[in-house]
C-alpha cells in the first residue's frame, strides 16, 4: 500500500455529478430555493463549495507565524484596584490587556504599576482626549512605548457620542500632535456598527470609509510617517460563525488594498470581542455558549488579539467568575484545542475563500458609494450612515420578532421558570434620556431588549 | 478639501500566498457518493440537521420516564438510554456481587416491568430510541420489544438503535459477560431477528467512543472501531445475511474531543475508509458503503476542577462533531465528569445543539472545512496511518484474533499512558487541573443517588413480580435457551433463535439476571487479561523533577527493605472503566513499585483477599461510578476482619470533596482525584510508609 492509491477504487466526483445528484433527490423542487441560503448582506450560500469556486479567486492567505494574543478589558475607574486586577489577570493566563480610563484623573504611574511592559501590550481606550496624558503614559512607558497601542479614534467618538470630544478642528490638531509622538495611535472602533445592527458588508465598508479618514488626514500632513503608522482595527464578532471569519479575512485584504493607495503600512491590527447584540438576560448561559464560538470565530479569522466577554456583562457588575470563565475560554482555544498552532486552519477552505472574497467585493463597491458621496464624516453628519445601519438592525429586528431569527432561550426554547429581576446589577437596556448633539449618535442594541423588559414586567 | 479619487481600487490578486498547496488524493469526492468524504448524505444538514440525542439515565425507570418526558418538550427529538452496572453485566439488582452498584451510572433493570415504566406515555413507535448495551443484549432487547407489544406497538414498528458492540468491551469498557466468541453468537442472533421482523431497527453502533476516552489516539480509535464493524459484517454473512442487508443497518460511535480540526479529519477519513473497507465485499448497493454516525463530546475531556469550564470544552467539540457531519449528537453536561447531570446542566447541554443549530448558520453548506490545507492535510494522514493498524488487525487474522492476543487493550493502554506523562510533566495543559488551579474550588451542586434506596426498591419489585408470575412457565422458557445455546454452540442452525426465545422468556416476566444466567451456564463468564504496560510513561515524562523524586524514593526504600514497594491497584464493584487504573499503575511500575492488579468486578472481600494474599503494603482502590462510600469502606472492614489493618487504604478517581472528611474517618489514608499528578502521589505514599 502506498498513500497515493488508497481511494483509486473510486473516482472522483465533480461539481456538476453531486449537484445532479442533489437535483435527482430533490425530485422536482427548485434547486435554489431549496439548497441555497442568502446571508443578510445577500450573499447567496451554496450547498458545497469546491475547488472550482477558489479558480480565479485572490490566493488570499494570511501571514501564518504570528500568535494571537488573550487580552482582558479592565474598566480603569480606580487606577489601583485595576493595577491590581491587570497584575492579578497576567498571572492566570491573560497576555494583553485593554484599559478604559474614564478620566485623565486617573493615574498611569498607578495604572501601570509592576506591569511588565516588555512583554505585555497595552491597549488604551480613553474615554477623553488629552495630549497631556498621552504625554504622561508615554513617558511612563519608556523605554517599552511599543507595547502602548493608544488607539485614539475621535471620529469613532463622534459616532458613538455624537459630539467631538471638543470640536473637529481641535480634535483633528490634538491628533495631529499625537501622530509625532507615536505610532501605535489610531483605532477605528467597528463594534458600534455591528452592536447596533449593520451588517456585515456595513461593517466593512463603514470600517473602511472610517479609516480613510484617517489616512487622507495622515496623507496631508505627515506623509513621510505614513509608513510607520499602525491601524488597529476593533471589531465584534456575532455568531455567524464562518461568515464571521471570513469579516476578518475580508478585513486584511480591503485593508491591504487601501493602505496601499497611500503607501500606508499594509498590515493591520485587529482586536475581536464579542458581539452584545445577541447576548440576552434570560437563560444567560447561552452567552458563553454564544461567545465560545464567536471566541473560536476571532481566532480562525486571525485576529491579533481577543477579549472575551463575560456572559454576565450586560446585567452584572465585573465580577471574578464571569471574567473568569471568559477567559478561559480563550485559554482552552489556544492550549487544549490547538487553536494556537492551527490558526491557520482558514487556509485553503473553498467556502471560506469563496464568502470572504464576496464580502470583500460588496464591502468595497459600498465603501465607494460612500466615498463618492463625500466620504464617511460627510455622510455622518448628512444622518445617511446611521439610517442605513438602522435599516438594517430593523431588518434583523423585524426576523427575530417573527421567530425567523432565533436567539435559544429567548425567542424560541424558553425557560418559563427562569428569572432574572432580582439578578440584575446594572441597567440592561438602551438608555433612553435624550441628550442635544452635534449630530444623531450610533446606538447600540440587543435583539431581546423588548422581549425581555416585557418578561421582566410579567416576572 | 480634497479627497484621493479611490474609484479604481480592486483587491489584490495575492498577499502572503507562500503556503504550498500540494494536491491530495482524496479531496475531489463528493457528499452522497462514495466514499462520502465530504458527508453520507448529498444534502446533508440544508435539508435535515443532526438529531439531538441526550444520553441519560436515573437509577430508576420513573425518574428517567419523567426526564424523557421533560426533554422532548424541550426540543430534544430521540431518547436514549443508559443501564446501571449491574444490568449491563447480567445481574438483577438482588444480587450478592452488586450492592454498591445499582442505580449507579443509569437505570435499573430487571424485567420488563422496569422497561414499561422507562416507557410509560411515550409513543415507541413515533420516537427513535437508542439503548446501550452490550453484554446484556438479549434480555434487554427482548424487554423492549415485549414492552412496546404489550404498549400495543408491533416490533415492525420500533425505530432506534442498540449499540451491540461487544468487542469493543474486551478492549476497553470490559461490561461484557461471556467470553468473546459466543458473544459473537449471540451479535449474530440479534442481527438474524432484528434483519427479519424489526426493518427500522439498527442492530449495531459500533462504537470508538470508549476507545478514546481510554485514550486511543484519533487513527487508533478509527482503526479499530473499522475493524471491529468488518468483524461484525463476517459475522453477519455468517449468518446467512446479504452484505447489501447488513451493511446499511450499520452505524457509528465516536467521540469528540478537543483536538478539534484532529477529529473534523477523522469523521471525514472514517467515512472513506468504510467505503473502502465494504467495497471488497461486492455490495451491489451504494448505500452499503455509506458510514453514519453518532457522536458524543468527550466525557474525559471534562474536569471536576472549575466546572463552568466544561461548558466552552463541550462547544469546540459539538462543533467539531458538527463539521465533520454527524447524524446525531450528545453534548455533555458540565457536570458530568462527576454525576449524572442535573437539570439545570442538561439544559445547558442541550442548548449548546439548539444554539449551533439555530444560531450559528453552520448547517447551511456542506462540510464547510473542505479545501482547508489543515483539515485536508490531517484527514489524509490519519486515514494512512488508521489504514496501517487495520493491516495490522487483519494479518492476525482479524479483530477477534487480535482481541485475544489483547493487543488493542495494550496499545490503547499505552497510548493513555503516554498522554498522562504528557500531563503530568506539563507538555498537555488542562486548564484547571495543571494549569491555572484555583485556589478554593465553589461548591456545585450535583445529583446524588441514594443506591440503598433504588436497590430496595428494585429488590422489593422484583419479589412481588416474582410471586404474581408462573413459575413453572419461567423455568421451562428458561430451559429452552439454555438448551437452544447448547444447540448453537455446534451448528449454525436457522430454526431457532435466541432473541425470540428471550422474548418468550419476557413475556413470563423472567429476570435479566436469570435469563443472562440460563446463557452462563453453557458460555461460563469472561474473565479479562490484566497485563499490565510498562516503560511507556518513564519515557514520555522523561526528566521531570517529581518524577525523579518519586523515583529516588522508590529506589531508597528498596535498598533499605530489600523489596519494592508493593501496591495492589484495585478497581471494585461492575465499573470496567479501567483507563485510570492501569495508568496509575503502569506510571507507579515505572516510578519503582511492585504493582499488583486487583481482577475486574470483584466485591470488596475479594479485593482484601487478594490484597493479602499478595501480601501488600498498599491497597489502592479506584471508584468511578460513585461506589467509594459503600465499597471502598467494606474493603477496609474486610481487612480489618481479617487481622490486616496494617496495610493502608489509598482512594482514586471521582471522589466529591464533602465525601472526604467521612473516607479520612473511615481509615483511608490518601485521596487522589482526576489531576492528581501520579508522582506526587507516589513521593506522599512513599513518605507515609516509611513513616
Amino acid at each position: 500500500m502506498s498513500d497515493s492509491n488508497l481511494f483509486s477504487e473510486f473516482p472522483e466526483v465533480s461539481a456538476k455529478a453531486w449537484k445532479q445528484h442533489i437535483q435527482y433527490n430533490l425530485q422536482g423542487e427548485d434547486y435554489n430555493e431549496k439548497m441555497v441560503w442568502e446571508s443578510p448582506e445577500g450573499i447567496k450560500v451554496k450547498p458545497f463549495y469546491t475547488s472550482d469556486d477558489l479558480k480565479n479567486k485572490p490566493n488570499y492567505q494570511v501571514a501564518t507565524n504570528k500568535e494571537w494574543a488573550i487580552a482582558q478589558t479592565i474598566y480603569a475607574g480606580n487606577a489601583t484596584l485595576a493595577n491590581e486586577k491587570a497584575l492579578d489577570v497576567l498571572k492566570r493566563g491573560t497576555e494583553s490587556i485593554i484599559f478604559i480610563v474614564p478620566s485623565n484623573e486617573i493615574k498611569i504611574e498607578h495604572l501601570l504599576k509592576n506591569i511588565y511592559l516588555e512583554h505585555t501590550k497595552i491597549y488604551f481606550e480613553l474615554q477623553f482626549l488629552s495630549l497631556e496624558y498621552i504625554h504622561k503614559i508615554l513617558n511612563f512607558a519608556t523605554p517599552h512605548k511599543n507595547s502602548i497601542y493608544l488607539n485614539i479614534d475621535i471620529i469613532g467618538n463622534l459616532a458613538k457620542t455624537g459630539n467631538w470630544y471638543f470640536n473637529l478642528k481641535q480634535d483633528q490638531n490634538t491628533l495631529h500632535k499625537i501622530l509625532k509622538l507615536h505610532t501605535t495611535v489610531f483605532s477605528i472602533d467597528t463594534t458600534l456598527y455591528q452592536n447596533a445592527g449593520a451588517n456585515i458588508t456595513q461593517q466593512l465598508a463603514y470600517a473602511l470609509a472610517h479609516a480613510n479618514e484617517y489616512l487622507n488626514i495622515l496623507d496631508k500632513s505627515e506623509v513621510a510617517l505614513n509608513k510607520e503608522h499602525c491601524f488597529t482595527f476593533k471589531v465584534a464578532i456575532g455568531s455567524n460563525y464562518f461568515f464571521e471569519i471570513a469579516k476578518l479575512r475580508a478585513l486584511r485584504l480591503l485593508w491591504n488594498s487601501l493602505a496601499s493607495e497611500y503607501s500606508a503600512k499594509l498590515t493591520c491590527t485587529i482586536i475581536a470581542v464579542p458581539t452584545k447584540r445577541n447576548k440576552t438576560l434570560y437563560d444567560y448561559n447561552t452567552n458563553m455558549l454564544r461567545t465560545t464560538t464567536e471566541c473560536m470565530a476571532a481566532v480562525l479569522g486571525n485576529a491579533d488579539v481577543i477579549s472575551n466577554m463575560p456572559y454576565d456583562s450586560i446585567f452584572h457588575k465585573d465580577n471574578e467568575f464571569g471574567e473568569r470563565i471568559a477567559r478561559n475560554q480563550l485559554i482552552l482555544l489556544k492550549e487544549e484545542a490547538s487553536f494556537i498552532k492551527n490558526s491557520n486552519a482558514a487556509n485553503g477552505s473553498y467556502y471560506i475563500t469563496s464568502i470572504s472574497h464576496e464580502i470583500a467585493e460588496k464591502s468595497l463597491a459600498l465603501f465607494k458609494s460612500v466615498e463618492a458621496n463625500g466620504g464617511f464624516l460627510k455622510q455622518l453628519k448628512e444622518h445617511s450612515i446611521q439610517k442605513k445601519i438602522k435599516e438594517s438592525a430593523l431588518k434583523e429586528q423585524d426576523l427575530f420578532d417573527k421567530g425567523e431569527k432565533i436567539v435559544v432561550g429567548t425567542n424560541k426554547y424558553i425557560n418559563e421558570q427562569d428569572k432574572v429581576k432580582n439578578n440584575l446589577e446594572i441597567f440592561p437596556f438602551v438608555k433612553t434620556k435624550v441628550r442635544k448633539t452635534l449630530l444623531e449618535p450610533i446606538i447600540e442594541k440587543r435583539l431581546a431588549e423588548v422581549i425581555e423588559q416585557n418578561r421582566l414586567e410579567d416576572e | 478639501m480634497s479627497r484621493k479619487n479611490l474609484q479604481h481600487i480592486q483587491l489584490k490578486k495575492s498577499i502572503n500566498s507562500n503556503v504550498e498547496n500540494k494536491t491530495l488524493e482524496h479531496v475531489n469526492y463528493a457528499a452522497g457518493i462514495p466514499p462520502y468524504l465530504r458527508g453520507p448524505y448529498a444534502t446533508m444538514y440544508i435539508e435535515k440537521p443532526w438529531t439531538i440525542r441526550q444520553y441519560s439515565g436515573f437509577s430508576t425507570a420513573e425518574e428517567s420516564n419523567l426526564f424523557f418526558k421533560k426533554n422532548l418538550k424541550a426540543g430534544q427529538k430521540g431518547l436514549s438510554v443508559a443501564f446501571d452496572l449491574p444490568t449491563h453485566r447480567g445481574y438483577d439488582s438482588d444480587h450478592e456481587r452488586v450492592i454498591g452498584d445499582v442505580g449507579k451510572a443509569g437505570v435499573a433493570i430487571d424485567t420488563v416491568e422496569d422497561i414499561k415504566t422507562l416507557f410509560k406515555d411515550l409513543p415507541l413507535d413515533k420516537l427513535s430510541v437508542s439503548m446501550t448495551m452490550n453484554g446484556a443484549i438479549l434480555p434487554i432487547v427482548a424487554f423492549f420489544i415485549v414492552a412496546a407489544e404489550e404498549q400495543g406497538v408491533a416490533k415492525e414498528k420500533l425505530t432506534g438503535t442498540i449499540q451491540n458492540d461487544i468487542l469493543k468491551e474486551y478492549m476497553v469498557r470490559n461490561t461484557y459477560i461471556y467470553p468473546p466468541e459466543p458473544s459473537m453468537q449471540i451479535v449474530a442472533e440479534i442481527f438474524k431477528y432484528t434483519h427479519k421482523y424489526m426493518p427500522k431497527f439498527k442492530s449495531i453502533s459500533i462504537s470508538g467512543y470508549h476507545m478514546h476516552e481510554a485514550g486511543a489516539t484519533a487513527a487508533t480509535e478509527l482503526a479499530y472501531t473499522l475493524a471491529n464493524g468488518i468483524a461484525y459484517i463476517k459475522t453477519a454473512i455468517k449468518a446467512g445475511l446479504e452484505i447489501d442487508e447488513i451493511a446499511p443497518s450499520l452505524s457509528f460511535f465516536w467521540a469528540i474531543g478537543m483536538d478539534h480540526f484532529s477529529e473534523i479529519a477523522k469523521m471525514r477519513a472514517a467515512r472513506m475508509l468504510w467505503a473502502k473497507l465494504i467495497k471488497q465485499f461486492n455490495p451491489k448497493n451504494d448505500v452499503s458503503l455509506r458510514l453514519k454516525t453518532h457522536c458524543q463530546t468527550s466525557g474525559w475531556s471534562l474536569t471536576e476542577q472549575d466546572p463552568f469550564n466544561n461548558v466552552a470544552r463541550t462547544t469546540i467539540e459539538a462543533a467539531a462533531a458538527i463539521f465533520g457531519g454527524t447524524q446525531s449528537l450528545h453534548t455533555n453536561a458540565l457536570d458530568e465528569a462527576i454525576a449524572l447531570p442535573t437539570d439545570f446542566s442538561a439544559r445547558i447541554a442541550r442548548n449548546t445543539q439548539l444554539f449551533l443549530q439555530e444560531e450559528t448558520q453552520i448547517t447551511k453548506t456542506i462540510d464547510p472545512w473542505a479545501g482547508s490545507h489543515l483539515v485536508e492535510n490531517l484527514t489524509n494522514e490519519i486515514a494512512n496511518k488508521a489504514w496501517q493498524i487495520i493491516k495490522e488487525a487483519e494479518n492476525l487474522g482479524g479483530m477477534l484474533n487480535a482481541i485475544k492476543a489483547n493487543i488493542p487493550k495494550q496499545k490503547i493502554e499505552a497510548e493513555a499512558a503516554k498522554k498522562q506523562a504528557r500531563i503530568d510533566s506539563n507538555k498537555d495543559t488542562i486548564l484547571g487541573v495543571n494549569k491555572y488551579q484555583l485556589k478554593k474550588e465553589a461548591p456545585l451542586s450535583v445529583l446524588e443517588v441514594n443506591n440503598t434506596a433504588v436497590r430496595e426498591q428494585q429488590i422489593k419489585n422484583l419479589n412481588t413480580i416474582k410471586k404474581l408470575r408462573d413459575g413453572k412457565a419461567v423455568k421451562i422458557a428458561l430451559e429452552k435457551i439454555t438448551t437452544a445455546a447448547k444447540q448453537l454452540e455446534k451448528e449454525n442452525k436457522t430454526d431457532i433463535n435466541l432473541l425470540s426465545l428471550c422474548i418468550n422468556a419476557a413475556k413470563e416476566r423472567a429476570t435479566l439476571g436469570e435469563i443472562s444466567y440460563a446463557l452462563e451456564t453453557v458460555y461460563g463468564r469472561h474473565i479479562g487479561n490484566n497485563q499490565l504496560i510498562s516503560g511507556i510513561y518513564s519515557k514520555e515524562i522523561k526528566n521531570d523533577s517529581s518524577f525523579n523524586k518519586a523515583k529516588e524514593l522508590a529506589a531508597y526504600y528498596a535498598q533499605e527493605l530489600g523489596k519494592k514497594p508493593k501496591i495492589m491497584i484495585a478497581k471494585v464493584g461492575q465499573d470496567g472503566h479501567d483507563r485510570g487504573a492501569k495508568v496509575v499503575a503502569s506510571g507507579y511500575k515505572d516510578i519503582g513499585f511492585d504493582v499488583v492488579i486487583g481482577s475486574l468486578f470483584q466485591t470488596p472481600k475479594e479485593i482484601a483477599t487478594q490484597a493479602i494474599n499478595n501480601n501488600v503494603i498498599i491497597l489502592g482502590i479506584s471508584s468511578l461510578a460513585g461506589g467509594h462510600k459503600t465499597l471502598a469502606i467494606k474493603v477496609i472492614e474486610e481487612l480489618q476482619k481479617k487481622g490486616k489493618s496494617n496495610i493502608k487504604v489509598i482512594i482514586g478517581g471521582i471522589i466529591p470533596k464533602k465525601d472526604h472528611q467521612f473516607l479520612y474517618d473511615s481509615g483511608i489514608v490518601g485521596i487522589y482525584g482526576p489531576g492528581t499528578r501520579i508522582s506526587d502521589a507516589a513521593i506522599e505514599i512513599l513518605q507515609n510508609i516509611t513513616d
